[in-house]
């Protein structure tokens, strides 16, 4: 019977590893969507208005308490289930323009507040999801002077294994 | 052991029952999706539908397949089973709503095939499934995306 039970055991182990999908810009390190991504990341980031901010400089800004409103632009489902960066807010955004409402903009202005001169992070998943990027472009066209854009995302803020709230 | 005999079987009739219930609901669900034949949950590999050929973008549930041409994206999970399916396209429908349609039309269809309202006001959810409605400043919908919520 304990054979049985290690045997299940080791089972359900190899079948939850197997089953374990990384996620990312690209998850089997291929340089050619990393290429195209960073094309498409380009364009989006010129003439857009908003800075650019790196994991270990927001983790920093993080350390020395900088005031700052963290949006999430994930669903709430994927924000549940990833998890967020610490003191974030949820403000979901479509994947793509075509996708996006009235009420999502109202969503995401909501989310920013109403002072339009403090710091305000975006991110979503990692480098090639545009959510953040059409959220932060949403917040510097409503005059939002501070707006940075986190590409990293959830996926970078795990991979150097930074706090996250669940 | 002495009632091992009677469970299994037992638990694996229960095991066959919940799968078919599924499979007829996802099944009853599709029979209410016309768009270009693709159906939620199906392991079809659609690179290319109609002439118009897909672009890839990853996403953290899996890919993400859009038809620009066509204003339609397929969304599949890391399993290469379609998770989610979002139409623009006025001559695509889902339980006989349309692109284009008011919003208020859609969701009494929406209500009236079943399912609740999940996220206030837009999305509306039936057994695993979500349906939320792209709706624009005059309250008309101009794209819908259903889901997965496996």
């Amino acid at each position: 019977m304990r054979i049985f039970y290690v045997f299940v055991v080791n089972a359900m182990l190899l079948v939850a590893l197997v089953g374990c999908n990384s996620s990312g810009t690209s998850p089997k390190g291929l340089e050619v969507p990393i290429e195209k991504a960073a094309f498409k990341f380009a364009d989006d980031v010129k003439d857009s208005g908003y800075k650019l901010v790196g994991t270990e400089e927001l983790k920093k800004w993080l350390d020395e308490g900088r005031k700052m409103t963290i949006i999430s632009t994930l669903p709430a489902t994927d924000d549940k289930a990833f998890g967020t960066l610490p003191s974030s807010v949820n403000g979901a955004m479509p994947k793509t323009e075509k996708e996006l409402t009235q009420a999502d903009k109202d969503n995401i202005l909501k989310a920013a507040g109403s002072d339009k001169e403090k710091t305000i992070v975006i991110y979503c998943g990692f480098v090639a999801c545009r959510r953040s990027h059409i959220g932060a472009k949403i917040l510097v066209e409503n005059g939002f002077q501070n707006v940075y854009r986190y590409p990293g995302g959830i996926t970078a803020w795990h991979e150097m294994s930074y706090p996250i709230t669940k | 052991m002495k009632y091992q005999k009677k469970i299994i079987p037992l638990l694996l009739l229960l095991l066959l029952t919940g799968c078919q219930n599924r499979r007829m609901q996802d099944d009853k669900m599709n029979d209410q999706i016309n768009v270009f034949d693709i159906k939620l949950f199906s392991d079809v590999d659609y690179k290319e539908i109609n002439g118009v050929v897909a672009t890839e973008e990853p996403c953290l549930r899996g890919y993400e397949r859009s038809f620009d041409k066509l204003d339609v994206i397929i969304g599949y999970g890391f399993n290469h089973k379609i998770r989610k399916i979002m139409t623009r396209n006025s001559t695509t429908s889902m339980f006989g709503i349309k692109p284009g349609m008011t919003y208020e039309e859609g969701k009494q269809r929406i209500l009236q095939a079943g399912f609740g309202v999940d996220t206030p006001p837009y999305t509306f959810r039936a057994n695993k499934y979500s349906l939320t409605f792209l709706v624009n400043g005059k309250k008309a919908i101009f794209g819908l995306t259903l889901e997965s919520l496996d």
